[in-house]
């Protein structure tokens, strides 16, 4: 099923823009199964999905376990091969490069995960740990290194940088080990940067630090953001545009003042109305849908929220696939009765 | 210690035996539990709020011992109790509920045989009886009945939670100690989660100790709320007296730091300095002192004590407190 391809900006350009695209994991079966041909069954992680990002935003991917937004971010920078749809970036097709073209693209898209320590070799100290994308990406400059590497460690406030250089991932605390992510993803001076909850593992007091870091960094180094989210709080102080994701599908995307505001899509109220509010005179009476997030193996026809939604109108919810729609400017709702909340 | 007070931690200092040497995760803290109440207990990572809730069931073992102080619950001194009588009060009278239901419960089990052992084991009852009680549960909590025979791994992370809660109240526990129940919860399920333990503490009496880092979770739900940092108790108060008037500087930038979705709130966040000590080797004094903008020196000479400001609002900082030695003149609360 094709979607509406996303509006063109006004002005600037996009540097992202993914068209109906998918991504199904076929499900592990047995010998026997495959033996005598059985239906093979697919998890359907990202389902038909179109949105462009735009130079120099922080474009925001939010919703709940499974509901495809980190598979999302990977197809984005081509670490999984989608099982349909395309993703241009900067107006070339992933699809079309050879490993060679795609090896050296790959300058230009970095990621920044959610475990630093994960992310970390940590038998690597900090300077070989970011000498490394530069010995890839600038085999010729090798004199440069040590400079480039001290440049931009106080670039993420690690200064001196002299005291880390030497430093193992499991010498310094979380909040530093992030930055040294952060640091190694910018230094091979990319132009998207992948962020996929990229502050979850933090203590809620450095929290904010690296929000802002992310922020000044973006400005300074000309950057443009993925940043993948659950945390609707999070995502309002960094995003600039934000789509919300359910089963795989896109359910709502616009402007973040716009989404947040006017939200039009049943799920992406209930999902700004469940967030706790850090203040105990603004406790939450509305009620929330009921059940949980279905299976992605055999997802609910036509809308897949129907089962869930308190304006869901049958038969037709549940026959027709809703699909992404302008109901305001720069926002749009994947919802048949919309129009209901504007 | 009054007759609404379910549960009163006094002085009391967990200690962990470490290749670097020793660490007092939790110094000289008093807490009280007042009967009925959902009291939050909140601070970032090693700020010791796992381990006070664990000492409040004696549950410490290998390198991590209570050093020093008192335990009384219900009346009754936990510290002189016996391991065996101290089984009896664990699970019956105390229940507890963890961040991850899937290691909490026994994944080659049906929940029903967990309910059913868990009862039988503090409760002459007959496994029809045991089983009638966990269906009754398991309706009243919104999870069909007919789920009681799944196993853990065939239900969702919120049904595994209810389960958990289930246990507590099988037993008609006083207390739970619930730590970072809803973290491994969507956010849908978390609200809908945490609505449920408002109508237990209505329904059931119960009382609950919800520790959590996440500030809005406490927000939400608690009646007073308890800060910890780096092993201190900063500051004990109503949830609505914290939240609207921090005392102490770390819950002041904690409040400012955390995000918050209205599109009133700023945009912008506080950014607190540095972050949590390394309590092998903590601050001396107060051990925020180094983060703190309204740092003295006696601040980093002497700890203060966690003492009443304004009515039940207790701070554990030495702007409100006086001393002889002082630099500024203590600040006065209104009430």
């Amino acid at each position: 099923m094709s979607e509406t391809p996303p509006r063109q900006p006004e002005d600037g350009h996009n540097l992202v823009e993914v068209t109906g695209l998918k991504k199904w994991f076929p499900i592990q079966s047995g010998f026997l199964d495959r033996l005598l041909s059985r239906r093979v069954d697919y998890v359907k992680a990202v389902d038909g999905v179109s949105f462009a990002i735009r130079k120099g935003e922080v474009f925001g991917l939010a919703g709940e376990s499974g509901s495809g937004k980190s598979t999302t971010g990977r197809l984005v920078i081509h670490l999984e091969t989608p099982t349909e749809g395309k993703v241009l970036f900067d107006d070339v097709d992933l699809e079309e490069l050879s490993d060679e073209e795609m090896r050296q693209l790959r300058r230009r898209m970095q990621v920044i995960y959610q475990d630093p320590m994960a992310s970390l070799n940590p038998r690597m100290a900090v300077e070989e740990a970011l000498t490394h994308p530069l010995q890839i990406h600038y085999p010729h400059r090798k004199d440069e290194y040590h400079d480039i590497v001290v440049e931009m460690l106080d670039k993420v406030g690690l200064s001196p940088a002299s005291y880390y250089l030497d430093k193992y991932p499991h010498q310094i605390s979380g909040g530093q080990r992030q930055r040294v992510v952060i640091a190694r993803a910018l230094i091979t001076r990319p132009d998207l940067i992948l962020a996929d909850e990229p502050i979850a593992m933090a203590d809620v007091s450095v929290r904010s630090l690296l929000l802002d870091l992310m922020k000044q960094l973006k400005r300074e180094f000309d950057l443009t953001f993925l940043f993948i989210t659950h945390d609707l709080a999070t995502a309002k102080y960094i995003c600039d545009r934000i789509g919300i994701m359910y089963l795989g599908k896109l359910v709502e995307v616009g402007e973040l003042r716009e989404v947040y505001g006017h939200a039009l899509h049943p799920y992406t109220q209930a999902l700004l109305a469940a967030v706790p509010v850090p203040d105990p005179k603004e406790r939450r009476t509305v009620p929330l849908p009921e059940g949980e997030i279905p299976s992605a193996i055999n997802p609910p026809s036509g809308c897949r929220f129907h089962p869930r939604c308190p304006i869901a109108r049958l038969p037709h919810c549940s026959d027709e696939e809703p699909e992404l729609r302008v109901l305001r400017p720069g926002h749009q709702v994947a919802c048949h009765y919309a129009e209901d909340f504007l | 210690m009054t007759d609404d007070t379910l549960y009163s931690v006094r002085n009391l200092s967990v200690d962990y035996t470490t290749r670097s040497g020793t660490v007092r995760a939790v110094e000289n803290v008093s807490l009280d539990i007042k009967r009925g109440e959902i009291l939050g207990l909140v601070g970032e990572s090693g700020c010791g709020k796992s381990t006070l809730g664990k000492a409040l069931m004696r549950l410490h073992t290998g390198p991590a011992h209570i050093a020093a102080g008192e335990l009384w619950f219900d009346g009754r001194d936990l510290m002189t109790y016996s391991e065996e009588e101290m089984r009896q009060i664990r699970g019956a009278e105390i229940g507890m509920v963890f961040q991850d239901p899937m290691t909490s419960l026994n994944p080659v089990q049906r929940v029903i045989d967990h309910i059913s052992e868990t009862i039988r084991t503090h409760e002459p009852s007959s496994e029809g009886m045991a089983r009638q009680r966990a269906e009754e549960l398991f309706e009243r909590l919104g999870i069909r009945s007919e789920r009681i025979d799944d196993y853990p791994h065939q239900m969702s992370g919120g049904m595994r939670q209810r389960v958990m809660i289930s246990l507590a109240l099988a037993l008609h526990a006083k207390l739970v100690v619930a730590d970072e129940p809803t973290t491994s919860l969507d956010v849908i399920v978390e609200a809908k989660f945490l609505d449920l333990l408002r109508e237990l503490r209505e329904e059931f009496g119960l009382t609950i100790l919800l520790i959590t880092h996440n500030i809005g979770v406490v927000a939400e739900v608690a009646d007073r709320v308890a800060v910890m940092y780096a092993g201190h108790m900063a500051e004990v108060g109503n949830v609505e007296d914290v939240f609207d008037r921090p005392l102490h500087p770390y819950t002041q930038g904690l409040l400012q730091s955390v995000p918050n979705i209205s599109l009133t709130e700023a945009d912008s966040l506080y950014r607190m300095g540095g972050e949590p000590p390394n309590l092998v080797n903590p601050p001396s004094g107060c051990r925020f002192h180094p983060r703190c903008p309204s740092a003295m020196p006696i601040c980093s000479r002497l700890a203060p004590h966690l003492q009443p400001a304004v009515d039940e609002h207790l701070v554990h900082c030495w702007l409100y407190e006086d001393h002889p030695e002082k630099e500024m003149p203590t600040v006065k609360v209104e009430g």
